[in-house]
């Protein structure tokens, strides 16, 4: 067999054949070397390619991009309302100056002039908290001043309930700033919550965004009852009306931030598992038991078997209530060697778990040998869920705030919430949330790119698209300074980019490896192509020779 | 609550625990007694009755009589959901998962495909609003293959509000529950009256532990037992959140059998006349006892074991396959009759979708006559998606054996559809019979109204309802060689490519005579290159 070409001068005849006929066959096996190598190579190849390609949605890479260089700015409008509308202007032009340097605040001040009879005919603070001038949109604020404020507070600045600060005539703009700064707009924190999530490594939360849980759609709250020995403690608490009392009010004011699920259980049985040391009875000390606060977090981990759930993926915050038998009891957590904690508060908190208090049961039933045992003993809810609310508060974070000197709030309501309050942590919800779909995104397009192997179905493509465009939707509402909205747009994105990125279907192909996928295409690719690519030769040394030949032609 | 027996060598002690929780729209939010996991589970399904049993062993009726509460061997699970339940297949697979969660359990491989929603032979078992029932709402499964062990048995002992720390839950030793011949776990919850009236519904949830122990192969040279001997460990005492805790001990075959002493002295005796039949209890009641000591209650035998001609219970039923070769195959039941009347029954046929059984082969014969079934409910299965169903009622003879028939294809699964192991074998779950039993012989369900043991004394009715499992079926189906899928691409290939060479070679190659002085072959121009090498080396020589 040759394989080498033969040009039509070099052989005349082949056996009878004549030489344009051979010449006509040899045309027509350079044409079937031809058609192989088109089926084959070029439509076989790319078809191959094609059908066995990773099915992936193309995504707005360049718009994730976008989003690094997009900041993230508040737009906060501040009413300033004075009794002078020239003191008001100097007072606003003073702000100005101070929060031009803000890089998360963009600040409008608008100087507006108050009624004298308004604020004269007010009574007291809570009045004018009241009438009409205390509505304001979500997020803004009202600077107020009162120039009769001595008359109910020694402060010179008052931060009410709603969204009002109230200061009297002789307060510089210094003191304002500060207010607005540290208690109204906690910049500080944003900025350590943001850096924190951008570069976990470099930067760490402040106090207060360690002790907040992290965002999520809904939360559980469980309040759990510790009886440790119920031979010896009876409890008849009716818990469910105590939550419905204290708890659920101040919930009710968290519900367009989240959904917040209360439950209920009982323990029993269920120890500490830490000896608490016995403090012998001493002059001016009754004897009691010392809980030292480093033996906390061993309390945590046996109740922790007892606490998850099976059914909620939601995270959970929990409120143990820990009632010691009389043989251990009164039971104290000291803060350090003989300090015993403070405020005579029995309880503390773990920051993004939940709070556990101890309830001593009364020394008198436990002294009183007539009551005989189970002793029963009565829950003092008012302490019980007061502290709760106060460790509630932190751990959806709402900060403990520094003291300013001469400046002081107005005491909480019932409702257990302030409304400037909900406001800053909505601020906080929204550049959490934002930053983290963000930060989703980001890894995720940078993860398709680097893995060729995953697979973008239509609806991991809908929910990127979806997250992308609420996160440019949020940072555009927040430029417009509406608060609720940008909420709820942060809020999708955040959800939207979760989904994305946890979807299951990205993980269907990740672990089928290439060698594999060689072994198997091996045997029939190469022992095909060998022969096709081999042909080339033939084909290119036959259409060398045509054009050649064509060329002598052209000469003669 | 305990309750013992001894029947043939054998000891069956049995734990009955019952919360009430009351029921309303936020029924399991907020939990005192009753479990919170489980509550949650429960509540947010949309569940109305669950009954999940893990069971290592087979319960044998021939030798054992009936059972307080029957299970399947390995897991089983059934299910009424609410009458508002939309798309029930979706949360059927959702509890299952939560379920398989809770306890540690494989549950969570029961979905729709091997699920039944029989017609007949599961109603509820509590109250229910109106009798308007649909099947649709109710779904039954088995994993017969499923291995109940100590990581089973922690996590129900979790759900006691004593935990195992008081009360007769700490008797439950994971290295003396494991070694009896037959052991269930038992969890059943089932909405109750809560008044005579029945104005208020509450939610009941039954914890049982079935246990036979087989005195003679746990190593004692003779059949006393006591409760240190099964349990390891004597009581320490009641819980004390308990309402009422008793322990019963069966002495009626005291009086016709190998006759015992039980130590210490019990605080009553109950004879109890149930469906025609008399049986006595000695009960201790575990609150009114002082506890200075654990409570070990001892019975010593007087007489050495004497091997009596048993005597069987009214019903009960066995099955095996028949059928040889790779291709077809029948399942056989057989049921026993022993009643002096005829009995009518409701036999269901739970059979995976991997063996496709033939209905027209179904035969049910009875002393060599056939018989007519009453009814007949069969829903075909479909491949990878739904189970054959087959509910069938009979009446069948007074004394005697009816043999149910049907016929099934040996068939060829996907190869990723294999479990590990395929050569194991593939199970099938057990058939369940069920009847209305006019004797109380053998028997020792418990009464619908009543959910202790001590609710099933004197209570005589009209019938007792009895569920029967048979044995669980093994088949060894074909089961290919799982290097196969790549050799065939091979082979395959290989061909292909054999096939290719020549085609191309014939079409764009020709045949034709060499020059012999033209050799420009690649061999030997490579001989040639080589001599050239060597030439002047030989000429050196």
């Amino acid at each position: 067999m040759s394989s080498h070409p033969s040009t039509t001068e070099e052989i005349k005849t082949v056996g009878d054949l004549p030489v344009e006929k051979i010449d006509k066959t040899e045309d027509y096996r350079i044409y079937a070397a031809i058609s192989y190598f088109v089926i084959l190579i070029v439509i076989g190849l790319p078809l191959w390619w094609k059908t066995t390609e990773v099915y992936r949605v193309p995504l707005p890479y360049t718009r994730i991009a976008a989003l690094n260089e997009s900041d993230f700015v508040l737009v906060t409008n501040v009413t300033i309302a004075s009794l002078d509308i020239d003191r008001g202007k100097q007072l606003a032009s003073d702000l100005d100056n101070f929060f031009k340097t803000s890089k998360l605040f963009k600040v409008h001040f608008v100087v507006t002039q108050v009624q004298k009879q308004i604020l004269a005919s007010a009574q007291s603070i809570q009045a004018l908290e009241l009438s009409s001038v205390s509505r304001r949109q979500a997020g803004d604020i009202l600077l107020l001043e009162v120039p009769g404020l001595p008359r109910f507070t020694p402060s010179q600045v008052l931060v009410g309930r709603r969204r009002i600060v109230y200061f009297a005539t002789d307060t510089s703009s210094v003191k304002l700033t500060e207010v607005l700064q540290q208690w109204l707009f906690q910049e500080e924190t944003l900025q350590r919550m943001i850096s924190s999530m951008v570069s976990p490594t470099k930067s760490e939360l402040d106090l207060a965004g360690r002790r907040r849980m992290p965002t999520a759609s809904a939360y559980d709250v469980m309040v759990t009852i510790v009886n440790p020995d119920p031979e010896k403690v009876q409890l008849n608490w009716d818990l469910q009306e105590a939550i419905e009392n204290f708890l659920s009010p101040f919930l009710r004011n968290l519900a367009p931030l989240a959904d917040y699920n209360v439950k209920s259980q009982w323990l029993y049985f269920v120890p500490l598992q830490v000896q608490p040391k016995l403090v012998p009875e001493q002059p001016g000390i009754r004897k009691h038991f010392a809980l030292s606060e480093e033996l906390l977090p061993h309390i945590i981990t046996p109740l922790e078997k007892k606490l998850a759930s099976h059914v909620s993926q939601n995270p959970c915050l929990n409120f143990v209530v820990y009632v010691p038998p009389c043989s251990e009891s009164p039971l104290y957590i000291y803060r350090q060697e003989g300090v015993i904690l403070r405020g005579g508060v029995n309880a503390f908190l773990s920051p993004r778990w939940g709070g556990i208090i101890i309830h001593n049961p009364p020394q008198d039933i436990c002294d009183n040998t007539t009551v005989v045992e189970p002793k029963p003993v009565e829950a003092d809810w008012s302490k019980i869920m007061g502290t709760f609310l106060a460790q509630l508060r932190l751990l959806v974070g709402v900060p403990e705030l520094d003291d300013i000197p001469r400046v002081s709030m107005l005491p909480l309501a019932a409702s257990g919430m302030r409304q400037w309050e909900l406001d800053s942590l909505y601020r906080v919800r929204i550049m959490e949330q934002l930053t983290s779909a963000m930060l989703t995104l980001q890894s995720l397009s940078q993860l398709l790119g680097e893995i060729s192997n995953i697979v973008i179905d239509d609806e991991v493509g809908d929910s990127i698209q979806e997250a992308v465009s609420a996160v440019e939707r949020g940072i555009e509402l927040l430029h417009q300074g509406n608060l609720l909205a940008a909420f709820e747009a942060s809020k999708q994105a955040f959800l939207s980019a979760e989904a994305a990125f946890t979807d299951p279907s990205l993980l269907a192909l990740l672990y089928f490896p290439d060698d594999q996928k060689y072994a198997v295409y091996i045997p029939l690719f190469l022992p095909v192509m060998i022969p096709v690519l081999m042909s080339l030769k033939n084909i290119y040394l036959w259409a060398a020779s045509k054009v050649r030949h064509k060329g002598k032609e052209k000469v003669d | 609550m305990v309750y013992s027996k001894n029947d043939w060598n054998k000891l069956l002690k049995m734990f009955t625990t019952v919360w009430d929780a009351p029921s309303g729209p936020q029924m399991f939010q907020h939990c005192h007694l009753f479990p919170r996991a489980l509550g949650e589970v429960a509540g947010r399904h949309n569940v109305q009755e669950l009954h999940v049993t893990l069971t290592e062993g087979l319960w044998r009726y021939e030798y054992w009589g009936f059972p307080v509460s029957d299970a399947a061997p390995g897991a089983e699970l059934w299910t009424w959901f609410r009458n508002d339940t939309k798309d029930v297949d979706n949360i059927w697979k959702k509890l299952t998962g939560a379920l398989s969660g809770l306890l540690c359990a494989s549950l969570n491989f029961i979905g729709t495909p091997n699920s039944l929603s029989p017609e007949y032979s599961f109603r509820p078992t509590g109250v229910v609003k109106n009798s308007n029932l649909n099947s649709s709402f109710v779904r039954y499964a088995t994993l017969p293959r499923e291995i109940v062990c100590t990581e089973n048995l922690t996590p129900w002992k979790k759900l006691l509000p004593c935990d195992s720390k008081k009360g007769f839950a700490s008797l439950l030793n994971a290295g003396h529950i494991h070694n009896t011949n037959y052991h269930s776990l038992g969890l059943h919850i089932r909405p109750v009256c809560k008044d005579a009236k029945c104005t208020e519904v509450s939610i009941e949830l039954r914890q049982t532990v079935s246990l036979v122990y087989d005195m003679m192969i746990l190593g004692f040279q003779n059949q006393d037992w006591s409760l240190r001997k099964l349990f390891g460990l004597g009581l320490s005492g009641p819980c004390p959140l308990a309402t009422s805790s008793f322990i019963y001990v069966d002495v009626t075959s005291n009086e016709t059998g190998t006759p015992y002493q039980l130590q210490p002295e019990p605080t009553e005796v109950i004879t109890s006349i149930r469906g025609g039949y008399e049986s006595k209890f000695k009960v201790y009641n575990i609150q009114k006892m002082s506890f200075t000591h654990m409570l070990n209650i001892v019975a010593t035998y007087s007489t050495p074991k004497v091997y009596a001609v048993n005597v069987p219970p009214v019903l009960y039923a066995s099955r095996y396959i028949v059928g040889y070769g790779q291709e077809r195959g029948g399942i056989v039941t057989k049921i026993h009759n022993n009643h002096w009347k005829h009995l009518d029954i409701i036999y269901l046929e739970n059979i995976p979708w991997f063996l496709p059984i033939y209905l027209h082969t179904l035969r049910v014969v009875a002393g060599g006559k056939e018989i007519t079934p009453i009814l007949k409910k069969y829903v075909p299965g479909k491949e990878r998606s739904r189970p054959y169903s087959l509910e069938v009622l009979l009446r069948i003879p007074a004394r005697s054996v009816t043999e149910i028939y049907i016929e099934f294809d040996y068939v060829f699964l996907k190869w990723q559809e294999y479990p590990p192991d395929a050569n194991h074998g593939f199970y099938i779950g057990s058939a369940i019979i069920s009847a209305y039993l006019p004797v109380g012989k053998n028997y020792m369900g418990l009464p619908q109204a009543g959910p202790t043991i001590y609710s099933s004394f004197n209570a005589s009715r009209e019938g007792f309802l009895l569920q029967l499992r048979t044995e669980s079926l093994i088949i060894t189906l074909p089961t290919p060689d799982f290097s196969m899928p790549y050799n065939v691409i091979c082979l395959a290939c290989t061909v292909v490519a054999l096939a290719f060479g020549p085609l191309h070679n014939i079409t764009t190659k020709r045949l034709c005579m060499k020059d012999g002085n033209s050799c420009n072959g690649l061999l030997i121009r490579l001989k040639s290159m080589l001599f050239k090498g060597r030439k002047p080396q030989a000429q050196a020589h």
